[in-house]
């Protein structure tokens, strides 16, 4: 009984195993991967193949989100009324801080009107979901629940309540594919909150650090200053937290000093981030029309 | 042959298997663990079926993966039609060998396959992978045997 099959799909194999199969699939992949790296010529294609993907993402998203969703309903009276109290007496403080900021934005237009530059307040903010999928553990990336069809872009930068996140780098009809700014390939343009020096953050792969290098040993700079989005390069709006400087270290040999911060924004444990459209969107698209 | 009718809806539904496999959370140190099953599956349908498992279905199913997991399309689909030809190329041999050697033989094909990625990543400039990258290959190795058996019983139930 074997032994025919055997025979049979030896055939097969011989066919299947040609050098000449093997390498008309390879320059395909190769072409598809050069065109994809070089341009967006693919965009469309990966656009319908990820919708027809769409279903997978949605069978390992939503029992997560299911199970999750019932521990909640399940979850203890008592718990769930302290919590209520507790956020709403953070809800009084915050709307307290709000009112103040009501007022010092309203001097900061008049000012600005004062200086002849235009305000820059009024950026719109969207609430996405994460998708509760794993990407490559070597790269740090996430998965949105939002894309083209909710008006989502390339380049548009993603936060959470702390800071920034990241920005989208795949935009999909339902889905967007977003780089953390810890991502070892990725760099903000920021600046010191404290003393306005502008500087850029690396990423290094790790989910607490970021990395300001080539820092002049003069700087002004200590444990404890708040980074800032600079605004520069115009994917980022300015004025969003980006992180803490928690070390210096002079490096024997540079006049430089290499700053460690640590990320304002929860980058591995938030399931919600927010979308920001900056007010000068145009501006961000036409910067972002090259890939990152 | 009305036996073999059912065997490519066997393929499909344990191609949609891995690719969820591929994606579901596992957390930030287990996730350095994740075996690679889409391979797995390829070269199980390779050793057994390559009438399925030939280099078409390879291709397709790291398409899948590539806009699964928002890779360079074509990466992923390279790979796995790599992996798919060296199981045709040596598949009379590999068929007859101990699970634990073919365990070994997936270790192989599937460094070999770390090595081309690594070479795709340098070549795109995108950041190569550390040491970690060869924990993959060695639980892919130790769960062969297992996705092995699996993937025979549920072939005996389908056809």
């Amino acid at each position: 009984m074997t032994e025919p099959e055997s025979h049979d799909s030896s055939v097969f194999s011989a066919r299947g195993g040609s050098a000449a199969a093997l390498s008309i699939y390879t320059l395909i992949c190769v072409v598809l991967m050069v065109a994809d790296h070089h341009g967006s010529f693919l965009d469309r294609v990966r656009s319908l193949l990820s919708v027809a993907a769409q279903p997978i993402v949605a069978a390992v998203h939503w029992p997560i989100d299911a199970s999750r969703a019932t521990a909640e309903f399940f979850a203890e009276r008592e718990a769930l009324v302290s919590r209520n109290e507790e956020l709403e007496q953070r809800w009084l403080l915050a709307r307290a801080e709000l009112t103040r900021f009501a007022a010092l934005q309203d001097e900061n237009t008049r000012l600005r009107a004062l200086l002849e530059t235009s305000p820059r307040l009024g950026d719109k903010v969207v609430i996405a979901e994460l998708l509760a999928v794993d990407l490559d553990p070597f790269t740090h990336r996430i998965m949105i629940d939002r894309g083209t069809e909710s008006d989502v872009f390339l380049g548009q930068p993603i936060a959470d309540a702390g800071g920034i996140i990241g920005q989208i780098e795949q935009v999909q009809p339902f889905s967007a594919f977003a780089r953390l700014i810890t991502d070892p390939s990725h760099a903000i343009p920021v600046l010191v909150n404290r003393t306005g020096m502008r500087s850029i953050a690396y990423g290094l792969g790790q989910t607490d650090l970021l990395l300001l290098r080539d820092v002049p040993r003069s700087a002004d700079i200590s444990p404890g200053d708040l980074v800032v989005t600079s605004g520069l390069g115009g994917r980022f709006p300015a004025g969003f937290p980006v992180g803490t400087v928690t070390e210096l270290n002079r490096e024997t040999g540079t006049p430089f000093l290499t700053v460690e911060l640590k990320p304002s924004a929860a980058i591995d444990a938030s399931r919600e981030v927010l979308l920001v459209w900056p007010k000068d969107e145009t501006a961000a698209r036409t910067a972002d029309s090259r890939t990152p | 042959m009305s036996r073999r009718k059912h065997q490519p809806l066997a393929v499909l539904a344990s191609i949609l298997v891995a690719a969820a496999l591929t994606i579901v959370p596992l957390g930030e140190t287990l996730a350095w663990f994740r075996p690679y099953w889409m391979a797995l599956v390829i070269i199980y349908w390779g050793i057994e079926s390559p009438r399925e498992g030939g280099l078409a279905t390879a291709f397709f199913a790291g398409l899948l993966l590539d806009v699964l997991t928002g890779t360079l399309l074509g990466q992923h689909a390279l790979s796995l039609v790599i992996v798919a030809y060296i199981v045709a190329r040596f598949r009379l041999r590999i068929r007859f060998f101990p699970l634990w050697q073919q365990a070994l033989v997936v270790l192989a094909i599937l460094l070999n396959d770390r090595i081309i990625e690594i070479w795709i990543l340098g070549l795109s400039g995108r950041p190569v992978p550390g040491w970690q990258a060869l924990w993959p290959p060695l639980t892919a190795m130790l769960a062969w045997p297992w996705v092995f058996l699996l993937l025979d019983e549920a072939r005996r139930r389908t056809r």
